[in-house]
């Protein structure tokens, strides 16, 4: 099974980040995880952020390549990267719609055809520059992307997209294609549709579309913004108050239209839309992770395990109650439950008992601290022994890469939680809202919410006695090292 | 504790209980250290050795229950707390040493000659029986505590 991710847009590109934090866990099988991003806006602070923890991902994914990943899930799919296409990718200067199609050639030689496109677009939508994405309008945004005809899939990473696709057919594989993007604002809206379809259309012309499944998943209004007071209200931006109607005339759309493309479709939203800043595009449009993404996630791993057999099978999920997210709400909950826990307590585990602990061996020496941390010298050597040399710099580099995710999984796990008008009861975030500060180690036992232990077990739960039980000899390898140690820990903190 | 290591103390104070109470009285009533200003050395080793030599395991033994105890009960994780604890080991050793100090003091008249023996042989007895168990079982992550604990741990395979 090949496994085939688009993400459209900022949104879709925040439901890839998630995908890659579920992924981290162990959420996913070893079967690698290929995931392109599209965007017109290759600024975008969502789509950014969501390459930079494709990048840390892969980094750690490096480190852990060679490891059972039975004996521990951590990092257990490989995902690779055809990175970002966008549709303005060959055009460097003077990125409008009217220069896309080329409007004072047609003005001159076609004017029925000029006039008709002047009606279809404002003087303002025909004049935005578009690097900052569709501005919030599908009706640009699909102009644009249908001009992407099926030859450009020729072009890369088009070109390699489907050349594994075609591979993977021709293996005996069902490749799987997901494409994910909001269906309420400009690039996702627009893009989504058009790529899909090119998709199918092209590998009909390769006579390999029945033996792939091409999904899609559409997030609906969950976040909202108003524009700053002195912002242009006529100017070209995306407005929150028209994301239910563009909702509405885009579901109509994919009921008439979508049914030939998807073999499944899922739809994923949220009654409270989260206030976030209001932003036109570029870097600053950089908008929090939600819970809806991890929603999201799932969905992704929903369509990979367990696709709905019989055509037109709605599946629903919803929560026991409006504005609160417990344990209990979620899809397939003891498996999720059980890994998203683990990986948080490690990552806790990480910043607040090792990462300071290693910081320090560093500054005052290996062979002195040794004494004050003997689960050091377990995993590593001052260079005299078989263990790993600490002051390596392969060693040094570990662990910064092991501590720069542990960060971005607890952040990205804190957002989930400060979505506005919700009460989320996954975690304890509190215990990591400062994460540049100092970690409270006794916090360990009360990171999850509802983890079902009796108090003893609880009480039991200590730094401490995690640290004491760090071994490597428990473990297959690589067990040395900061790998060793990283892994012997995710063990150690799963409950 | 690991068993290992509570098996370890065990051993080291049997083996400790045999050396103070039956082999060191025997290199006096053999007479490989002489004491001869007393009538009798059997009378003597009864009557003022075994009493002092007792106060000194006794307290030995407590010393060491009472590290061990604080070291299995500590939920401290840090270097820094670790480290504060090694002042901690030393503040208990001294108990040993007292005890040696008093002990000698206590049972001096018994033989003036015997002095120098008796306490070369308890700080004998007190690094086997504190320095060596601590040193050897020290649990959790306060095991390199006591000194040169990790050298004698890598030697016996304890760690």
């Amino acid at each position: 099974m090949g496994v085939y991710l688009i993400g459209v847009g900022g949104s879709g590109a925040k439901c890839i980040e998630g995908v890659i934090q579920l992924a981290a866990v162990g959420l996913f099988t070893e079967e690698p995880i290929k995931v392109l991003f599209v965007d017109a806006d290759e600024t975008n602070g969502n789509l950014e952020r969501s390459r930079n923890s494709l990048k840390t991902y892969q980094r750690c994914y490096e480190l852990t390549a060679e490891g059972d990943k039975q004996e521990c899930p951590w990092m257990k799919t490989k995902i690779e990267s055809f990175d970002l296409w966008s549709p303005f990718a060959e055009q460097s200067l003077n990125k409008t719609i009217k220069t896309f199609f080329q409007y004072n050639t047609i003005k001159q030689n076609q004017p029925a055809l000029g006039n008709l496109f002047d009606v279809l677009y404002t003087k303002e939508e025909q004049d935005a520059e578009l690097d900052v994405g569709f501005r919030g309008r599908p009706a640009i945004g699909s102009a644009v992307m249908s001009q992407v005809d099926l030859n450009r899939l020729e072009q890369e990473p088009w070109g390699s997209f489907i050349k594994q696709i075609q591979a993977d057919t021709g293996s005996g594989k069902i490749p799987k294609i997901l494409l994910c993007g909001s269906i309420f604002g400009g690039t996702g809206a627009s893009g989504l549709p058009t790529i899909a379809r090119l998709i199918a259309n092209k590998l009909n012309a390769v006579n390999v579309r029945a033996r792939v499944q091409i999904g899609c998943l559409f997030l609906l209004p969950y976040f909202g913004f108003a524009a700053p007071p002195g912002e242009d209200p006529d100017g070209v931006y995306a407005r929150s108050e028209q994301f239910l109607l563009n909702t509405e005339a885009a579901l109509r759309y994919y009921l008439t239209q979508g049914k030939e493309i998807f073999d499944t479709v899922y739809l994923l939203g949220s009654q409270n839309l989260s206030r976030v800043n209001f932003s036109i595009g570029k870097n600053s449009q950089r908008n929090e992770p939600h819970f809806v993404e991890l929603y999201g996630a799932l969905a992704v791993r929903h369509f990979l395990f367990q696709p709905p057999s019989e055509p037109g099978t709605v599946v629903l999920v919803s929560r026991e109650s409006i504005g609160r997210l417990t344990w209990n709400d979620l899809p397939d909950r003891e498996q999720v439950k059980a890994d998203l826990i683990n990986a948080a307590r490690f990552a806790f585990s990480w910043l607040s008992g090792i990462a300071p602990e290693l910081e320090k061996a560093k500054t005052q020496g290996f062979g002195r601290f040794g004494n004050l941390a003997p689960w050091l010298t377990k995993f590593y050597s001052n260079g005299r022994g078989n263990l790993p040399d600490f002051n390596d710099p392969n060693q040094q580099n570990a662990i910064a890469i092991v501590s720069y995710w542990c960060k971005g999984f607890l952040w990205w796990l804190y957002y989930l939680h400060q979505a506005e008008g919700e009460v989320v009861e996954l975690f304890n975030v509190k215990a990591w809202e400062n994460l540049n500060g100092e970690l409270k180690g006794e916090e360990l036992p009360n990171l999850a919410i509802r983890d079902n232990r009796d108090r003893t077990r609880q009480s039991q739960d200590t730094p401490a006695r995690l640290k004491n039980n760090l071994d490597p000899k428990r473990l297959k390898a690589p067990n040395q090292g900061t790998i060793g140690l990283a892994r012997a820990l995710y063990i150690l903190c799963r409950l | 504790m690991k068993a290992g290591e509570i098996i370890r103390v065990i051993v080291f104070y049997l083996i400790g209980a045999i050396l103070v109470f039956v082999g060191q009285p025997l290199l006096y009533r053999n007479g490989i250290i002489a004491v001869n200003d007393v009538p009798e050395v059997e009378t003597w080793v009864s009557d003022y050795y075994t009493p002092a030599a007792a106060i000194v395991f006794g307290i030995c033994l407590l010393a060491t229950i009472i590290w061990l105890v604080i070291t299995a009960i500590s939920k401290a994780d840090l270097a820094e707390d670790i480290e504060k604890s090694r002042l901690w080991w030393w503040l208990i050793g001294l108990l040993p040493v007292i005890s040696i100090c008093a002990a000698i003091a206590l049972y001096k008249e018994g033989s003036g000659e015997a002095q120098l023996s008796l306490a070369v042989l308890f700080v004998l007895d007190f690094l086997w029986l504190y320095w060596l168990t601590t040193a050897s079982s020290t649990p959790g992550l306060f095991m390199f505590i006591p000194p040169l604990a990790r050298q004698l741990r890598g030697m016996i395979g304890a760690i």
